[in-house]
């Protein structure tokens, strides 16, 4: 393993930026795969998920693991600047690093860290990034292929490989152009976004989870030796047909009854909407289909309007 | 009258909802113009003309025919909090478009804002510029529209008229829904964001009266300004910071400049030395200018507009 600054910026009144990563395997060339996590000031999840890939790699290089002509490079943190301040996006100008690629190396200053990261990463076969949702809440964990280039399809075959709960397949929309996941697919790199429980607290299950499911498919692919086990066979879905479950007439607290992952049958209570002044029960969210519960609001107050729950229909 | 485009509840003994001004015209049948602002919660430029436009409606009120539909606050909560997105989602509300009526509350808000402004024959949507800096008046239309829009454009008192290519992150904004949806809306950028800018204000009030002249909607005086600028992406020149540091402007918005010539510098307090004098790489007119001191590398300090290196 070699630790290495992927890109330095200097910055007002604190350290400079440095993007770094974790090289394994050959020192030229492109990279067989290319994973990164937290790129949002509040993703540790994202951050502690990919650190504990690096432990991983590390163990697999020490016992000879790492077959021949392979490189990996591994970005746990693209944006400690970000992350040490608490701040979800860049914080001198709101700027999300995550819309800026493939970046600029002159343009404005994250579309300059965006072009420092993909000028590592950009070409390899394989792209993982460990990805959040802008909403918070609980999710089941899960890999997702943006349809954005040729290779998709394939890429979305592959995704199996990860052998999570669930596979997800969606159509780009207008502001995945700027994402890194999309760049990479523009380049012809198979790109996988994956998603554990949580964004800014740690869940070590799903952590663990997922960091399982990025080296089976490194196995899977033959990048890394050994036996390949365990996993799920996941059910492979496109994004429209999950089926939410929405606060219609009602807001107040939300006291939910169900996590990600639990099984619910048609009618079961997913949870309650409870008035913030006298706790009367204003609403009763039940679940519309049979399925298993894919996205959870974790936040205790919920508006009108708002997607509660998510299930993946049986 | 003031009417409800959207409600919802929020959690706790409230609801977020957008209003407009409607003004009637009594001049008779006529068409409908919309002007909207605020959908970023830190551009309060519109704001001014707002209050104006419906003062000065409201005085000739005889002289309007059809109606002005005034939107001043199309996020309402960024703008009770000073924030350029909406405070619960951490979104930018104008790159949810066109929303979906069956999505999240600010999701169901897009679609309702594009339901009620649809149809209108000229719509304005006013900002200040969102990334620290000062500019002058101008207003901006994507190429794929020009056709239909720069013969309304001509009319608003701006300073300019910048005609830009399109990137995918600006079909999800609301002058973009809207104009696919062939109703012709004109984005106005100027002044500076959490500032209003009266003069220039004046000036786009009189200039939206003399685009409701143009549709056929008042019939009274309003003042023109002379044509403006019509600017391509290829006739600006951005100059950018290199260095960390503050920038200390050196010219004010507007002035004119020799390549060469400074436009500030950038300091490092902490050293007491200037890093770095920014120069204008071209000769022509200086239309943006960093207004907050803090820079990055990348940070943009200023737009100069024509001339030659």
């Amino acid at each position: 393993m070699r630790r290495l600054t992927v890109y330095r910026l200097e910055v007002p009144y604190r350290e400079p930026l440095r993007v770094e990563g974790f090289e394994f395997g050959e020192r030229q060339g492109m990279p067989t795969c290319s994973i990164v996590g937290s790129m949002r000031g509040d993703e540790v999840q994202q951050a502690y998920a990919c650190a504990r890939v690096v432990e991983r790699l590390e163990h697999v290089e020490e016992r000879g693991g790492l077959r021949k002509g392979v490189r990996i490079l591994v970005i746990p943190c693209a944006n400690p600047l970000s992350m040490n301040v608490a701040s979800r996006f860049w914080p001198a100008d709101g700027t999300d690093i995550n819309r800026r690629f493939p970046g600029d190396a002159h343009g404005e200053t994250t579309e300059r860290v965006a072009a420092g990261i993909f000028g590592a990463v950009h070409g390899s076969t394989y792209g993982i990034q460990f990805a959040s949702f802008n909403q918070q809440g609980d999710f089941l964990p899960h890999v997702r292929v943006t349809r954005a280039g040729a290779v998709s399809d394939e890429s979305l075959t592959m995704a199996e490989e990860f052998r999570l709960p669930c596979v997800v397949s969606r159509d780009a929309k207008p502001f995945d152009t700027g994402t890194l996941n999309y760049s990479w697919q523009e380049w012809g790199t198979h790109a996988f976004s994956v998603y554990s429980r949580t964004t800014d607290r740690i869940d070590r299950p799903s952590a663990t989870l997922v960091g399982n499911a990025v080296m089976r498919f490194l196995g899977t692919r033959g990048l890394v030796s050994g036996r390949v086990s365990g996993g799920a066979d996941g059910v492979r879905l496109d994004e429209a047909e999950l089926v939410d479950v929405r606060t219609e007439g009602s807001s107040g607290y939300l006291d939910g009854l169900v996590k990600s992952g639990d099984v619910v049958e048609k009618g079961q209570e997913l949870g309650l909407v409870l008035d913030a002044f006298d706790a009367h029960v204003r609403e009763r969210l039940v679940a519309p289909v049979a399925g298993r519960v894919f996205f959870c609001r974790v936040k205790a107050l919920v508006q009108q309007r708002m997607v509660a729950y998510r299930i993946v229909p049986l | 009258m003031i009417e409800t485009v959207f409600s919802a509840a929020l959690p706790v003994g409230e609801r977020l909802i957008v209003k407009k001004n409607r003004i009637e015209g009594r001049g008779g049948r006529g068409p409908r113009v919309a002007v909207v602002t605020g959908i970023h919660g830190d551009g309060l430029e519109g704001q001014f003309v707002a209050f104006e436009l419906a003062q000065r409606l409201r005085e000739r009120i005889g002289d309007l025919r059809g109606i002005v539909d005034i939107y001043p606050a199309l996020n309402p909560l960024g703008i009770s909090a000073s924030e350029h997105g909406v405070p619960l989602f951490d979104l930018d509300l104008d790159r949810t478009f066109p929303g979906d009526p069956r999505g999240n509350m600010n999701e169901a808000l897009a679609a309702a804002i594009v339901a009620d402004i649809k149809g209108a024959n000229a719509c304005v949507d006013i900002h200040a510029p969102d990334a620290h800096l000062q500019e002058v008046s101008q207003v901006r239309l994507e190429e794929q529209f020009s056709k239909t829009l720069l013969p309304l454009a001509q009319f608003l008192n701006t300073q300019l008229v910048w005609v830009h290519g399109s990137t995918d992150p600006l079909r999800s904004t609301l002058a973009h829904t809207l104009n696919s949806k062939r109703t012709r809306t004109l984005v106005v950028e100027m002044g500076e964001s959490l500032r209003i800018t009266e003069d220039a204000g004046s000036w786009l009030t009189e200039g939206i009266l003399r685009l409701v002249e143009h549709v056929g909607g008042w019939t009274s005086s309003s003042v023109a300004l002379p044509f403006p600028r019509l600017v391509r992406d290829g006739n600006v020149t951005t100059v950018s910071a290199e260095v960390p540091g503050i920038f200390l402007p050196r010219l004010e918005l507007g002035t004119q400049v020799r390549a060469g010539q400074v436009i500030g510098v950038i300091a490092d307090p902490l050293e007491a030395e200037v890093k770095v004098e920014v120069v204008a790489p071209v000769e022509g007119a200086v239309i943006s200018l960093r207004a907050q001191p803090l820079v990055y590398p990348g940070t943009l300090l200023a737009r100069v507009l024509g001339g030659a290196r």
